[in-house]
């Protein structure tokens, strides 16, 4: 049983080891092992000015789409689950479809529509498409964590008076706080790392660190592009680590 | 309860209005959006293009870094208002994007010094625009292996198969992969409408066992820096700029057979501002492309240009250069498909 614990682990580590280790080489091409150690490929990326501007642009678009994915997915989430919604089942297949579609159609689907609704290639245009498809995540962790929660708590509160604005912020809100969390923190993960529908919608201002990647290591062969994944995963440990902090991680679990 | 109403009633609007400020471009009217891939390509257009439209117009042009596909989609999806004023595009997306009425003709009327591009190079695009720069599939090999290089690429093939060194080509995945089977259908003999020899080219190179392949640019230096390759056929501007990183042990030969050529387009966009051509001409004028070609390495196409002495001895000149006529561009275009499944089937690599 150990075994497959390890491999699983070497499945799912060793190519970000290796990404890692490769940032640290001296060498001008990409090779594994890397040979002797350098910062320079840190130094290319922090000089780099595309490799800064996309980088502060995908910080900034995952935090709005976590935002707004968490804004429009949780009322829509406790409505489906508990309220008196026709078609309930329907709307939250809908609402999880972006999941079961390419994102590069999705992408270009949205290319197009967005574009005639008149708001073009803009910042605006890429947070609603990283919204829509960050949206499933926040919705099914924060049903997830709903439905596991007793309605007799609300039904207590109403009970005891309290209106409909009291009874979410008093009771309901503390219970699914793990699930808001969890589904922030997976549509953060999601709109950081994503290329297809990023793809799409880059603009000079606007462009993504993902998508500067794919181009520069398509004309330009040095391993500052390993360097700028290892900083990616650098932020996305310092994200956790500080949910770790203020939440702490088990109390995402659905289960707790 | 008023102030709910007042939400529900007004919110769509509010958040539509605030959509639309967020949305609307920042760049003032005299400023254009240009393109570039990234890296040193992105330094190369900023620092010979752009910065010098600046100088001389006043106006920003701001470069957005991606691809060609990427471009274009945005382009066809806001015709009206197009989101990229100059467009840089390969050869065949040149030709689909005039088609597809994504961007304008440009002649020496509106881009005066489109007047001093070898011909070939309008040609190459069917007369949208011209290419600005040109790459030659040239050999790089490693100098400490093999002492006594191939001249050309029929020499390469022969060796290669004979087992003199291990050899590297671009697999069926690479982007331009027809295009290197109809040169090689060309070199021996063939034709866009008869790849017959190409395939028994390649076949025999598969079944020599001598032969590996590389699926991108830095796949081939991996493989020639590890020793997994000795030579390979690669292009001339990238392997140039390896060697100048220091990497000295690598060897370029210009085939005497052709090399095979490849060239990349600059159009402006339809509905693109006049400004557009004025960044256009510079990207034709001898001195901006001199300074492009001494960033990436590559052949410019301005026949005017005052090449540096390092320069001149390492671009391969159109007359060395196998390039395919429109009509043959079309028919790899339509064959493309075809050949790529008969190299999985037959090749493998």
């Amino acid at each position: 049983m150990l075994i497959y614990v390890v491999l699983f682990f070497i499945f799912l580590l060793g190519p970000i080891f290796i990404v890692v280790s490769i940032s640290f080489t001296e060498t001008e091409f990409v090779a594994f092992p890397p040979q002797g150690f350098s910062w320079k490929w840190y130094q290319r990326f922090f000089e780099y000015e595309p490799f800064i501007d996309s980088f502060i642009v995908s910080v900034e678009l995952a935090i709005a789409t976590a935002l707004l994915a968490v804004a429009l997915g949780v009322p829509a989430a406790l409505a489906v689950t508990r309220g008196r919604v026709p078609y309930a089942n329907t709307i939250m297949t809908f609402l999880l479809s972006p999941l079961s579609m390419p994102l590069i159609v999705v992408g270009f689907a949205l290319l197009f529509y967005l574009s005639a609704l008149g708001l073009g290639v803009s910042f605006v245009s890429l947070l609603i498409a990283h919204t829509v498809i960050s949206l499933p995540y926040v919705v099914r962790t924060v049903a997830g964590v709903y439905r596991g929660i007793s309605p007799d708590y609300e039904e207590s509160a109403a009970v005891l008076g309290a209106n409909r604005m009291q009874i979410f912020w008093y009771v309901t809100l503390p219970m699914i706080k793990p699930g808001i969390f969890a589904g922030m923190l997976f549509a953060m993960l999601i709109s950081i790392d994503n290329l297809p529908i990023s793809f799409f919608f880059g603009s000079a201002d606007t462009n993504t660190l993902p998508v500067v990647m794919l181009s520069y290591l398509e004309h330009q062969f040095d391993p500052s592009v390993a360097a700028a994944s290892s900083i990616q995963l650098i932020v996305a440990i310092i994200g956790l680590f500080i949910v770790e902090r203020i939440y702490g991680l088990d109390a995402m679990a659905p289960a707790s | 309860m008023k102030f709910d109403n007042h939400i529900r009633r007004s919110g769509p609007a509010m958040l539509g209005a605030a959509m639309l400020a967020f949305s609307v471009n920042p760049v003032s009217a005299e400023d254009i959006t240009v393109t570039s891939f990234g890296g040193i390509w992105e330094t190369a257009i900023k620092d010979c293009f752009a910065s010098e439209f600046e100088k001389r117009t006043g106006s920003k042009a701001n470069v957005l870094i991606g691809s060609p596909a990427q471009w274009m989609s945005q382009i066809e999806a806001n015709p009206d208002n197009p989101p990229i004023d100059v467009i840089v595009t390969t050869q065949s997306q040149t030709m689909a994007a005039g088609e597809g009425g994504l961007i304008s003709r440009a002649t020496a009327k509106e881009v005066p010094n489109l007047a001093d591009v070898d011909p070939i190079f309008i040609k190459a695009v069917d007369g949208w625009g011209a290419c600005f720069d040109f790459g030659a599939f040239i050999l790089a090999y490693n100098k400490d292996t093999i002492k006594n290089p191939p001249k050309s690429i029929k020499e390469f093939v022969d060796r290669t198969i004979k087992g003199d060194w291990m050899a590297t080509m671009p697999s069926v995945s690479y982007a331009i992969a027809p295009d290197i089977i109809w040169s090689f259908a060309d070199l021996y003999g063939g034709s866009a409408d008869n790849v017959d020899p190409a395939f028994a080219v390649f076949k025999q190179l598969k079944d020599s066992g001598n032969m590996i392949s590389w699926s991108s640019v830095t796949d081939f230096l991996n493989q020639m820096s590890t020793g997994d390759a000795d030579i390979g056929m690669y292009w001339d501007g990238r392997a140039y700029a390896f060697i100048d990183k220091g990497n000295d042990w690598m060897g370029v030969i210009k085939p005497t057979d052709k090399a095979f050529m490849s060239c990349v387009a600059m159009n402006k966009a339809k509905g693109a501002p006049d400004a557009a051509w004025d960044y256009l001409n510079i990207v034709f004028e001898p001195g901006p492309q001199a300074c492009f070609s001494d960033h990436l390495k590559y052949g410019v196409t301005n026949q005017k240009v005052q090449y540096s002495e390092e320069m001149k001895n390492r671009v391969t000149w159109p007359k060395d250069l196998r390039a395919p006529n429109v009509s043959t561009s079309r028919k790899i275009a339509q064959n493309a498909a075809d050949w790529i499944e008969r190299w999985n089937k037959e090749i493998g690599f």
